[in-house]
């Protein structure tokens, strides 16, 4: 069984084969070498995988942020966030982490923020004596926020692995993505100021009143999402719904930079990206269902508990562990399979799933910018023109930033619960 | 024999640019899907908080609807091999390595998707002798189902269309360009 549900799965993934096929493959092996198993179980996990109503929430959100990053939102929120910091040594690099986050409050997809973003911000930040790998760096690793920031659909992901609250999920993500985000920009002014980038320009109030107009109806939308999941208006899901509303009468009426055909194809854009993660939503539950049938879960808990670990070692094992996942595998696919696996022990160790699942996302969230495999550094190659082992070395200061983020977020649970709990 | 090469590369040709056609028109018919999901979900949640008016069945058919959704736009992203993957080994590989790795995806994933497909029917021809409905819609609970039988077994055949046309690639002379998508 370890040959068909590891070893050939790691090497499917390791030649670059789609993630769904690298757990279907696994399970089917297994199902006819190894356990053999009625065929039509399958089908009914691989359905109920999918049916489920929480799920709607991802192509709704994939959808909402599609549609205001095609509506030009992305240089209306570096304008804003440039506007704002523009006195600050090294402003652009910061209003580079601003409009990242702000993104991540849209759309919850890094990859979308980092494509989005980098096409815009990097010239501008090499024109501005960011150096390349320095520039293309910040772009690869400043993605790694939106997976915390709500709305995420890791956090949705990991509500349904787990099962946990999506909206207390939500709340406890804000904190911990503000933090990341504060980190990066201090990094980003501190060693602006020891490379002599200058600021941007001065701080102007009428600029930045008419750039935060320009930007409002955008930054009214996490507001409205996360305001009326908060307040108990409506579910996660039907918040989604309401934020593709929204995001087409924006793009529509007030931004007037979509036509109705402009809208069917980012739909349809949308659709393709949603499907391409549900697959593995379903091909992962399969995966899942059969090491939870093998006892796997029970089989870590009584090996963590022979070990004898407290929860802050615990904590630090988990740590490293997902770092490493997440250089390999993307959120998706490692949030669903090692969620069911690890929870039920965090829970036996006192440490809360809600922080726990923070931990989760924001271990995975570094994994998108980690060399070798991190999937953000991919998508910086292609925006950046960089080569690989370029935005290796751009990243590596980033990392060491958020990996002191992850170890304050692991260790004030706080930060993660007070906002979260009070829901 | 030249001959004969040319036109089966121009055969490929035009089977791709099809393909490529029916794609666009296949995601956009998906994108109007995708709408109208959301357009039932607000409607529902919208009667609901203002006129306490709630349509029994919407959850289920959103639902339905996004599992016809992903196994449509699973069939297109497998076509454009454009799936969530670790491409870091295809991306650094010579075009003949890259077409060598693109044989073993495609053979994964006829071998994969071909059995899911037979675990599919299999569990169809279960449930619609059953006659099994849906709780809230009353909808045959085949109609749902058909959806990864229909989506599994489209995964096949483009697999196995892939698989040919990749093998041929692979065995053309060594110094022949590699032709994944």
């Amino acid at each position: 069984m370890i040959v068909t549900l590891a070893i050939v799965p790691l090497v499917l993934l390791a030649i670059g084969a789609p993630v769904f096929l690298v757990f279907l493959t696994g399970v089917v092996a297994t199902m006819l070498f190894v356990m053999p198993l009625p065929p039509a179980a399958l089908q009914q996990v691989l359905f109920g995988g999918l049916d489920n109503y929480a799920l709607l929430a991802i192509p709704f959100f994939v959808f909402a942020g599609e549609l205001m990053g095609s509506a030009g939102i992305a240089s209306r929120l570096i304008n804003w966030a440039l506007a704002l910091v523009g006195r600050i040594p090294g402003s652009l690099g910061v209003a580079t982490v601003g409009a990242s986050t702000a993104v991540g409050a849209i759309s919850g997809s890094s990859v979308a923020a980092v494509a989005a973003l980098g096409k815009t911000l990097y010239p501008k930040l090499v024109a501005s004596g960011y150096g390349q790998e320095r520039a293309g760096g910040l772009l690869a690793s400043s993605g790694a926020i939106d997976i915390v920031i709500p709305p995420s659909i890791a956090m949705i992901l990991y509500g349904l692995a787990a099962e946990q609250s999506i909206p207390k999920l939500f709340m406890a993500g804000i904190l911990p993505g503000l933090l990341m985000a504060a980190m990066m920009a201090g990094y980003v002014v501190v060693s602006s100021i020891a490379a002599g980038i200058p600021s941007e320009s001065r701080f102007d109030a009428r600029v930045a009143w008419q750039a935060t107009k320009d930007a409002f109806a955008a930054l009214l939308m996490p507001v409205f999402v996360l305001g009326g999941i908060y307040n108990g208006l409506f579910s996660p899901t039907e918040a989604g719904g309401f934020a593709c509303l929204y995001a087409i009468l924006v793009a529509l009426f007030v931004y007037k930079s979509m036509t109705v055909a402009d809208i069917v194809r980012a739909a349809g854009d949308s659709a393709i990206l949603s499907a391409q993660i549900l697959i593995i939503v379903a091909c992962a539950g399969v995966i899942t269902w059969m090491l939870t049938t093998q006892g796997l879960p029970q089989a870590i808990i009584g090996w963590m508990t022979a070990l004898q670990l407290d929860p802050v070692t615990f904590l630090l094992m988990v740590n490293l562990v997902l770092l490493l996942i997440g250089c390999f595998l993307d959120p998706t696919s490692a949030i669903l399979v090692f969620a069911p696996l690890l929870v039920p022990v965090a829970i036996s160790l006192g440490v809360d799933p809600i922080h726990f699942g923070i931990i989760m996302s924001v271990n995975l969230a570094i994994g998108m910018f980690t060399p070798p495999f991190g999937l953000n550094i991919f998508v910086a190659q292609s925006v950046t023109g960089l080569p690989a082992h370029s935005l290796y070395r751009g990243v590596m200061p980033f990392l060491a930033v958020l990996l002191a983020a992850l170890l304050v977020i692991t260790f004030v649970p706080a930060l993660s619960l007070s906002l979260g709990q009070a829901n | 024999m030249a001959s004969s090469n040319g036109q089966g590369q121009a055969a490929a040709a035009d089977v791709e640019t099809g393909g490529a056609a029916i794609s666009s028109a296949l995601k956009n018919a998906l994108g109007v899907v995708l709408l109208a999901v959301v357009a039932v979900n607000v409607v529902n949640a919208g009667g609901r908080y203002l006129f306490g008016l709630s349509f029994l069945g919407a959850d289920e058919l959103m639902v339905y609807a996004v599992i016809w959704l992903v196994m449509g736009g699973a069939v297109l992203s497998l076509f454009a091999r454009s799936h969530i993957n670790v491409n870091l080994a295809p991306s650094y590989a010579s075009p003949r390595a890259r077409t060598l790795l693109y044989v073993i995806h495609d053979a994964a994933a006829v071998f994969a998707c071909s059995y899911v497909t037979y675990a599919s029917w299999q569990f169809i021809r279960k449930i619609s002798r059953l006659g099994v409905e849906s709780m809230g819609l009353g909808l045959p609970m085949t109609v749902p189902h058909a959806a990864l039988l229909f989506g599994f077994g489209a995964m096949t055949l483009v697999a196995v269309w892939m698989l040919a046309r990749d093998l041929i690639a692979l065995l053309r002379a060594p110094t022949a360009e590699g032709r994944g998508s």
